[in-house]
């Protein structure tokens, strides 16, 4: 599997680490809510599709990246930086 | 017996000039340069190769390629010793040695032929329903017999002397088979200027062109194409390689036997390459292969496909037979009946169809036979064929009219038509899709960066293949984005033959007339799967062609059904009633042909499996007599032993002496992080669970991080260098964890924090000084740092110079003695080590490992691994006070759910034996005193040592209940040898409690 | 002065090993004494802290992704978007220039000098020894002379840089950690069996 790194260029997937579902939305440092932070820390889709998941370019510019994958067809997608605008992005 | 009695006198593409000598089951042949083995074995007449899997029926050669079902040997010897080779596959050297396979005590006369004579009992499932009984573990009992006589090869035991490669590569455009069809779309995508890596499995390029008689024009047309592409820089032929699987983004594997021919590699030459490439486009022209058909007796020795006669006529210079019977349902085997006539031998043709047209006439011209509207119902003769048995044959049906005559003859050609190569489209996921025009599978929507062309999606005309292949090199390449122009290429008027597919008829079966025993009809001549077995299958409900697979094992070992896949599905669909394309197909999976595993492994064997990582001490501690452990990819320093030391007496004389005096450990592999940026504290803040705000420059404090669900991911100590610098340390196994962890806060939860982590575990050489006489020792070396308790007291961080070597010097301590970790740049590590220990002989410095370390945080009840395991809250480590109140953290929210904060859970606790001798094992488990016990009991023994100070074993564990279980009595089990250690529970802090020594 | 002690000290073998072929496929040779100096900075200071590297530094930055800038001894390696790596001479003290001169709120310094081992790798079959460890296309035509790329050798992090031809044939910069340098230049040495190569010491 290859992944277009938006800094690096298309790599090898042995170059990334994978962490999971990108599209949670991660509580607020000061939210106390227990069921917030359950929700965010333990419960998943399982998406069959397109889905967007978090990928460290560990070996590379390690940067953290939010890649469109498709979980069924393994087609990669959008790949853009975690940290950036939308607008930063490599293309598929 | 005449030496190459079958060796034609003209004709093939082989060196005659060139003899060699081979053995087969230690009697000795000779072939010649560019023979196969098994076609060196036909030259000599020898026909008989194996024995099959299960009926051990004598069985020959079949094919001239991979597809080969029957014809596997062993070769070579020792560590080389390679069982299960296709004979078809295996290129002649001088001095192969080969064995055949699965006979005993010989393939002449093979004891285990009997099993024939059980075949009843032996049909499909057999082994799901026969070893049942008669008691529960006969199976236990049938297993290693049947295993004995089960199998096909022997693999070896021996070392394999030689290397294997792996290497990366990179093409704008894969073009996979040197057929036709691949050879032009190379040329195109070639002239266009893109990257083209050409892979051909065979050692020669031109696929079926190579079954024409040598020296015509499709050689003429070959050695063009082939002239042309060796001058383009920009084209790369690998022959002998296979690509053997189609992965994600492009990714290809691909085999290179790079010494496989050879009777041993050349020096420095690997045996075999896996190459992983990536490709931007991928042509895939694989080929396609004939497909037999079924009849009575047709696995014998003397029964091959007719393409494989042609092959081994006209590539090899060898007549497989003299008196030649040729079963075809199509005109294009036509060919082999005709060059073989032209060679000397006796033809006839049995046609299967109503009527066999021009072609017919054709063959009726050269003095050749043509038996339309009759089928070849069985072969006779014993292991070899002998002849034939012939009836009227009603095509449609399969069924043979009643009557028959027999036909002698010692080969029968058998062509039933071409089936796609469509592994690699298919292993991306479409599946095939049944084209019931050709009747046979095709590859379904193209996946990915793949095209398909030529035979491998069904096209065999030739000029059909060379068009195709130009056309989809061409896209290709542009694809890629290569901005050449491909030009033209025009097909010679000598290559625009018909394919004779318009005229083709399927024939799925035989079924023998009345009046003739029925013979086994076989399907998968490599696992003993007949036409009966098919049928076994659907009368017990096995429809499914996963079930009709696995219940028949049809299709498995190395044929992977290349010859009977689609045979058995056309006989399933007729049994069911239905279509072939609703019975549908398995998928193919990777690879295409057998890998070794050598090849996948390459070089990362031996020393080179893992990499081995070495502090900047290394070199020095092994001139120190150091041994060594693995702490994960780690060597770190485990004892220095004096003479006539073992581990355990060295580490609790290290332990003893660290206490007394003063020891100095390395300690180079914890995880250090950079950490600077204005935000720098308020990150700590929230990745620690106590406070940094507070924390002042040159001061240093122990610090616990949580995960988000609340456990504890890693503890350690972080140093406030500077105003917006800090340097953090974890713990050796948590580090690249841990830096992962910050990264991921930092560019994903608080993206607008201005702060940058970076790792510099490698910069930076430390060791811990320990011990009474440290404060003294460290006085002397350094001189530009004040010592006294005022200036530097515990907790404290100072920076100066050992000689002229820059170091940081943190006064914090894991052993509880008084003691300090200096660090130095990497580079400088062994000159600082050296200097302390000169400097250290008049304080009688010892050096010390990390099982003496261990000794020594043990007895001070300090965490570390075997306790911060992901499993333990802070509560369960009695660190709850740590945390603050005062400001959220990582994990702050999740940490204090009822269950984490439970008092059912386990605690930590320190333990001591009752009986002062008695040993408390790591991993115990803890129970109550004398019983009962349950499951998982109270708790379990996480660390143990010897305590030098105490005098006995201690440990430290986790119990439910924790503190208020301190004083009692009660089991540390160890139940898998029933071992059972009464231990009192204590605090943790064994020795030293209040941590006086701290000071010094 | 105390000497900075290479980690591949007292293990790399010099001279010629490997298969016997005229002329070496490779030649190995270990660069020690090479400083290297990490400047990092935020989205909105990025600008400033370039200002501040052109004037200490005397380079001019480009913008070609993938690619160094270089001038005289200093090299700049653009490894992340909010990062740069600077090898330069140890003398030129670059940790505490630019220290100096960045103030916090723009941009963070931090020495890596002896986190890593460089070795350089010449001769004509440098690519195809660097093909068995590292998954990076080295074709000239996408990988041209000034070209980098942080990637991975058996799966620990390594740097490769093209730095250029030299009678042409490539020369290239590997830059190991220090803690896996001596295993992972062993992995070179059996990648370089085949083609013969020389370790210069």
């Amino acid at each position: 599997m290859r992944i277009n790194c938006p800094h690096c260029g298309p790599r090898d997937s042995a170059e990334y680490t994978y962490y999971g579902d990108a599209s949670r939305v991660r509580p607020s440092l000061t939210d106390t809510g227990v069921e917030h932070w359950h929700a965010y820390v333990h419960e998943r889709n399982n998406v069959k599709g397109p889905m967007q998941e978090f990928w460290h370019h560990l070996h590379g510019c390690r940067q953290w990246l939010v890649v469109t994958r498709n979980t069924a067809t393994h087609e990669i997608g959008a790949v853009r930086f975690a940290k950036s605008p939308v607008s930063d992005t490599a293309g598929a | 017996m005449s030496t190459q009695s079958f060796r034609h006198t003209s004709g093939g593409r082989i060196d005659r000039t060139q003899t060699l000598r081979f053995t087969f089951d230690g009697k000795a042949y000779t072939g010649v340069a560019g023979d196969t083995l098994a076609s060196a074995l036909l030259a000599n007449g020898v026909k008989l190769v194996g024995r099959s899997f299960k009926y051990h029926r004598p069985r020959g050669i079949v094919s001239a390629g991979v597809e080969e079902p029957t014809g596997l040997v062993t070769l070579r010897s020792g560590g080389r010793r390679e069982p299960n080779v296709p004979a078809t596959m295996a290129e002649l050297y001088e001095g192969l040695e080969a064995r055949s396979q699965n006979a005993w005590p010989s393939l002449a006369f093979d004891m285990l032929a009997v099993n024939g004579l059980v075949k009843p009992l032996l049909a499909a499932g057999f082994y799901y329903k026969t070893f049942m009984g008669p008691f529960q573990k006969s199976w236990m009992w049938y297993e290693p017999v049947i295993r004995r006589a089960a199998g096909l090869g022997v693999a070896a035991s021996e070392r394999d002397p030689d290397r294997y490669e792996k290497i990366n590569a990179f093409a704008d455009v894969l073009v996979v088979g040197g057929g036709p069809a691949g050879l032009a779309a190379a040329l195109a995508a070639g002239r266009t200027g893109a990257r083209v890596t050409l892979a051909e499995q065979m050692p020669s390029l031109g696929g079926a062109l190579l079954n024409e008689p040598a020296g015509g024009a499709p050689d003429n047309w070959i050695s063009s194409v082939v002239a042309e592409l060796r001058a383009l820089p920009n084209v790369i032929i690998l022959t002998r390689t296979t690509v053997f699987g189609a992965y994600d983004g492009g990714t290809f594997g691909l085999v290179e036997r790079v010494a496989d021919h050879k009777i041993e590699p050349d020096a420095g030459e690997p045996r075999q390459r896996y190459i992983v490439l990536r490709a931007g486009q991928a042509v895939i022209a694989a080929g396609a292969i004939e497909r037999p058909i079924p009849f009575g007796n047709n696995d014998r020795p003397g029964v091959m496909l007719a393409s494989a006669a042609r092959a081994y006529l006209n590539r090899f210079a060898v007549l497989p037979g003299r008196k030649i019977v040729l079963f075809t349902n199509n005109d294009g085997a036509y060919a082999t009946a005709f060059d073989l006539k032209a060679a000397g031998a006796a033809v006839t043709v049995i046609d299967a169809r109503v009527d066999g047209g021009a072609i017919a006439s054709q063959a009726a011209q050269q003095a050749i036979e043509v038996i339309v509207g009759h089928a070849v119902v069985e072969t006779h003769g014993s292991p070899l064929v002998q002849g034939v048995a012939l009836s009227p044959y009603d095509i449609a049906t399969g069924q043979c009219d009643n009557g028959f005559r027999r036909l002698a003859c010692d080969l029968v050609a058998v062509s039933g038509g071409y089936d796609p190569q469509v592994h690699l489209a298919t292993q991306r996921g479409p599946k095939a899709v049944w084209d019931a025009k050709r009747a046979c599978f095709v590859p379904g929507v193209a996946p990915d960066i793949q095209s398909q062309a030529g035979a491998c999606k069904g096209s065999f005309a030739t000029a059909d293949c060379i068009r195709e292949g130009f056309a989809a090199g061409a896209a290709a390449a542009q694809k890629a984005g290569a901005t050449g122009k491909p030009g033209e290429l025009r097909v010679p008027d000598a290559l625009t033959a018909n394919d004779g597919s318009a005229t083709f008829v399927p024939a799925w079966d035989v079924i023998p007339p009345k009046g003739l025993r029925e013979k086994k009809r076989f399907i998968d001549l490599q696992n003993d799967v007949s036409v009966s077995d098919v049928k076994l299958a659907h009368l017990e409900g096995y429809v499914s062609v996963e079930h009709l697979k696995r219940y028949t094992t049809l299709g498995m070992a190395t044929e992977q059904g290349k010859l009977s896949n689609v045979i058995a599905l056309a006989q399933m669909a007729k049994l069911r009633g239905i279509d072939i394309p609703q019975v549908g197909t398995t998928g193919f999976r990777s690879p295409y042909t057998s890998v070794s595993l050598a090849a996948i492994a390459g070089h990362e064997t031996d020393m080179h499996l893992r990499p081995v990582r070495r502090t900047p001490f290394h070199r020095w501690n092994e001139q120190q007599a150091c041994v060594f452990i693995d702490a994960g990819l780690w060597k770190r320093p485990w004892f220095y032993p004096r003479s006539g030391e073992d581990v355990n007496l060295a580490y609790r004389r290290e332990t003893r002496q660290v206490r007394e005096t003063v020891g100095m450990v390395d300690v180079s592999t914890l995880g250090k992080i950079d950490v600077q940026g204005p935000d720098a504290a308020e990150f700590l803040n929230r990745v620690y669970v106590n406070g940094w705000k507070s924390l002042e420059v040159g001061k240093a404090r122990y610090g616990l991080m949580l995960r988000d669900d609340g456990y504890v991911l890693d503890d350690g100590t972080t140093s406030r260098l500077s105003e917006h610098h800090y340097f953090l340390t974890t713990t050796t196994a948590e580090a690249a964890k841990v830096m992962s962890h910050l990264e991921w806060l930092l560019q994903t939860a608080w993206p607008d924090l201005r702060v940058h982590v970076t790792s510099v575990t490698d910069q930076w050489g430390g060791v811990a000084l320990a011990g009474p006489n440290a404060k003294k020792l460290l006085a002397d070396a350094i001189k530009d740092i004040d010592f006294s308790n005022e200036t530097f007291p515990y907790m404290g961080v100072r920076q100066g110079h050992m000689g002229d070597i820059p170091v940081r010097v943190h006064r914090l301590s894991f052993s509880g003695e008084l003691a300090y970790e200096v660090f130095c740049p990497a580079g400088f590590a062994e000159a600082m080590a050296e200097f302390l220990r000169d400097f250290g002989k008049r304080h009688s410095l010892i050096l010390y490992g990390v099982e003496a370390l261990g000794a020594l945080r043990i007895e001070k009840g300090h965490i570390a691994g075997g306790e911060i395991d992901g499993r333990h809250t802070l509560e369960d480590l009695r660190m709850e006070k740590m945390a603050s109140k005062a400001k959220p953290y990582v994990g702050s929210v999740l940490r204090i759910r009822p269950e984490m904060t439970s008092d059912d859970r386990p605690r930590l606790v320190g333990l001591k034996p009752v009986d002062k001798a008695a040993r408390i094992k790591p991993g115990m488990i803890l129970q109550p005193h004398n019983g009962p016990y349950k499951g998982h009991g109270l708790g379990h023994v996480s660390s143990t040592t010897y305590s030098p100070a105490l005098g006995h074993s201690i440990a430290l564990g986790f119990v439910i209940g924790g503190a208020s279980m301190e004083g009692r009595i009660i089991d540390a089990v160890y139940p898998l040898k029933g071992d059972i250690v009464m231990v009192e529970v204590v605090p943790p802090h064994m020795f030293d409690p209040e941590g006086d020594r701290l000071h010094g | 002065m105390v000497e900075v002690i290479s980690a591949l000290a007292g293990h790399a073998r010099t001279g010629r090993h490997g298969v016997e072929r005229k002329g070496a496929g490779v030649i190995f040779r270990d660069v020690p004494g090479r400083d290297l100096v990490q400047v990092a900075w935020w989205p909105d200071t990025g600008p400033a802290v370039r200002a501040v590297l052109a004037k200490q530094l005397d380079v001019a930055m480009s913008d070609t992704p993938r690619r160094v800038s270089e001038s005289g001894q200093t090299t700049v390696f653009p490894v992340a978007p909010d990062k740069l790596w600077i090898a330069a001479p140890m003398a030129v003290g670059l940790h505490a220039k630019l220290s100096i001169a960045l103030p916090v709120a723009q941009g963070v310094v931090t020495e890596l000098g002896h986190s890593r081992t460089v070795i350089r790798i010449s001769g004509p079959s440098t690519r195809e020894v660097l093909a068995r460890s590292f998954a990076i296309d080295l074709h000239p035509s996408v990988f041209p002379p000034g070209s980098f790329a942080s990637s991975s050798m058996h799966h620990i992090g390594a740097m490769l840089h093209y730095v250029r031809d030299l009678g042409g044939a490539p020369v290239f910069d590997v830059y190991l950690l220090r803690t896996f340098a001596l295993s992972l230049f062993e992995g070179l040495c059996e990648n370089a069996d085949g083609f013969g190569y020389t370790v210069e010491g």
